[in-house]
């Protein structure tokens, strides 16, 4: 069962490549968003911040991750995992997703990230504006190249 | 009074000495600080390094080898074309990273790692072309064969530089040696620097007591310096014979020529009192003691001394006068063994001899 489930998961991330997000949650589905889901389903976010990854101040358009908990009517969620293509992952908890809204970014300076560039989602938060959050704990959570967002919820344990 | 003389010419040098040892001092306690900080600088850089090198070695070593593992069956179905093509993005955005981010600065500056890589990447990315044409199974392994030996030249430049035993490590090795060295050397030279400071002080001490126990003006022993004497002579039981000099004519000299001809007079009769070879002091305006021991066993002084007086004495470039002495003796302990009561009996021994000088002069008077 196991080794079908990993099959068919191989089979949606090949089909994936392009910029496809999978939404997670325990008892649910996943869900798959085109990226034209996502842009239609979420109001897009642009802020400037300087990273460690980039020379000087870039513009990241995307949407924010708290979008996506409201957008999928969770009520009771703890924390978020962003995973990336090559199977990094960081979890965030959802204190720090309210307080410092971070987004889930697609563009650099308006234009669609390639892998090669870190996307095609890229989870920022904006440094420039939180410079308290200019940390290597926050810097280890601004995972690129996602494809996958586990949403961890409370009633997961029980 | 030759000693004497070098010794006040060695103070302000001792002075200066003692400034730049101090200064010296300060730079060395910086300098050692810097160096402590710098070892524990090289130190944290040691392990940064290792961390950010192995993290991003790693990384891109596992896309590179996935890469290079999937590209020859990039023809076989569309699954993995588009694994190899994320595979090729993804190394990609590992070399960019390596080369471009703020986090692997400490280690793509190190000596001939940033040319490496560069020129690594720059050889990928002039693969880039033939990926268009990966449907086709013979450009598809020709590609893989490409990617492979761009692979093996990496692992074997990670192989060489970044043994235990690498060029790079020796390097830093050596660096840590002689930080370490300079440190001890530095080291050695505070040490230096705080016993010759201490060498000095002491020698200052010796000569503000010197200063303490000498009279000024005629540069023979003070009434300090008396005191001091008859005590340690006192206490080690010696027996010594004290004798107290007034002068006879000295108040005339001052009174007629002035105070500097009596100061040239005292200083011209100190010299002369020193050449008996006996412990000379000046106690008062214009009195002198000397202390005999016995176990020096000469002939009584009391002729040697008033010999002392036989000539002359210059006082001013015209004039010579001629001064004697009265001179008064306390044996001890014949006489007492009391300090005090020695020099009380020398004092009247002394006045009795003044006295009886004094008469006959009055007379011709």
């Amino acid at each position: 069962m196991g080794r079908l489930l990993s099959v068919i998961l191989i089979f949606i991330s090949c089909n994936t490549i392009g910029s496809e997000l999978i939404i997670k949650m325990q008892n649910r589905e996943p869900i798959v968003l085109s990226h034209n889901d996502v842009l239609s389903h979420f109001e897009p976010t642009t802020f400037q911040t300087q990273l460690p990854w980039v020379d000087g101040k870039k513009s990241f358009t995307g949407f924010k991750a708290t979008s996506l908990v409201d957008f999928l009517g969770v009520n009771d969620a703890f924390s978020l995992s962003f995973i990336a293509l090559n199977d990094y992952a960081a979890t965030s908890r959802i204190e720090d997703v309210i307080q410092y809204e971070p987004i889930v970014a697609y563009q650099m300076d308006g234009h669609h990230m390639k892998v090669r560039n870190k996307g095609p989602y890229w989870l920022i938060f904006n440094l420039d504006k939180y410079p308290e959050i200019d940390n290597a704990i926050f810097h280890s959570q601004m995972v690129w190249q996602i494809d996958e967002i586990l949403i961890h919820r409370r009633s997961d344990g029980n | 009074m030759g000693i004497r003389a070098r010794r006040h010419n060695l103070s302000p040098l001792l002075a200066r000495a003692k400034a730049l040892l101090l200064m010296m001092s300060v730079i060395l306690i910086v300098a050692n600080l810097y160096f402590l900080s710098s070892t524990r600088q090289l130190a944290e850089s040691y392990s940064a390094r290792q961390n950010q090198a192995t993290w991003f070695l790693f990384q891109l070593t596992k896309e590179f080898s996935e890469l290079t593992a999937i590209t020859p069956f990039a023809a076989s179905n569309k699954n993995h074309h588009d694994k190899t093509l994320l595979k090729y993005e993804l190394t990609w955005s590992r070399f960019d990273l390596l080369l471009n981010s703020r986090e692997a600065d400490t280690f793509i500056n190190l000596p001939g790692a940033r040319t490496f890589f560069s020129t690594l990447f720059v050889n990928f990315q002039a693969l880039e072309s033939q990926f268009a044409n990966i449907n086709d199974p013979i450009q598809a392994k020709l590609l893989s064969q490409q990617l492979s030996n761009l692979y093996l030249g990496m692992i074997q430049y990670i192989n060489t530089n970044f043994r235990i035993q690498s060029p790079l490590y020796r390097d830093q090795m050596m660096q840590a040696q002689m930080l370490h060295q300079s440190q001890i050397a530095l080291l050695l030279l505070l040490s230096l620097c705080a016993s010759l400071a201490g060498y000095i002080i002491h020698l200052e001490a010796k000569h503000h007591r010197q200063l303490s126990l000498t009279d000024s003006l005629t540069k023979v022993n003070n009434r300090l310096a008396l005191f001091n004497d008859l005590e340690r002579f006192v206490d080690h039981d010696k027996e010594f014979t004290l004798y107290l000099l007034d002068l006879n004519g000295f108040k005339q000299i001052n009174d007629k020529y002035g105070h500097q001809a009596g100061d040239k007079a005292l200083k011209e009769i100190a010299r002369r009192l020193l050449g008996l070879k006996l412990p000379c002091y000046r106690i008062g305006g214009d009195e002198f003691a000397l202390i005999e021991l016995d176990s020096m066993h000469r002939k009584p002084i009391w002729q040697e001394i008033e010999a002392c007086f036989d000539h002359r004495v210059e006082i001013t470039d015209n004039n010579r006068a001629l001064l004697s002495t009265s001179i008064g003796v306390a044996s001890y302990p014949k006489d007492t063994n009391q300090i005090n009561q020695l020099i009380s009996i020398a004092d009247k021994n002394m006045y009795r001899m003044k006295f009886k000088r004094e008469e006959p002069q009055r007379k011709n008077a």
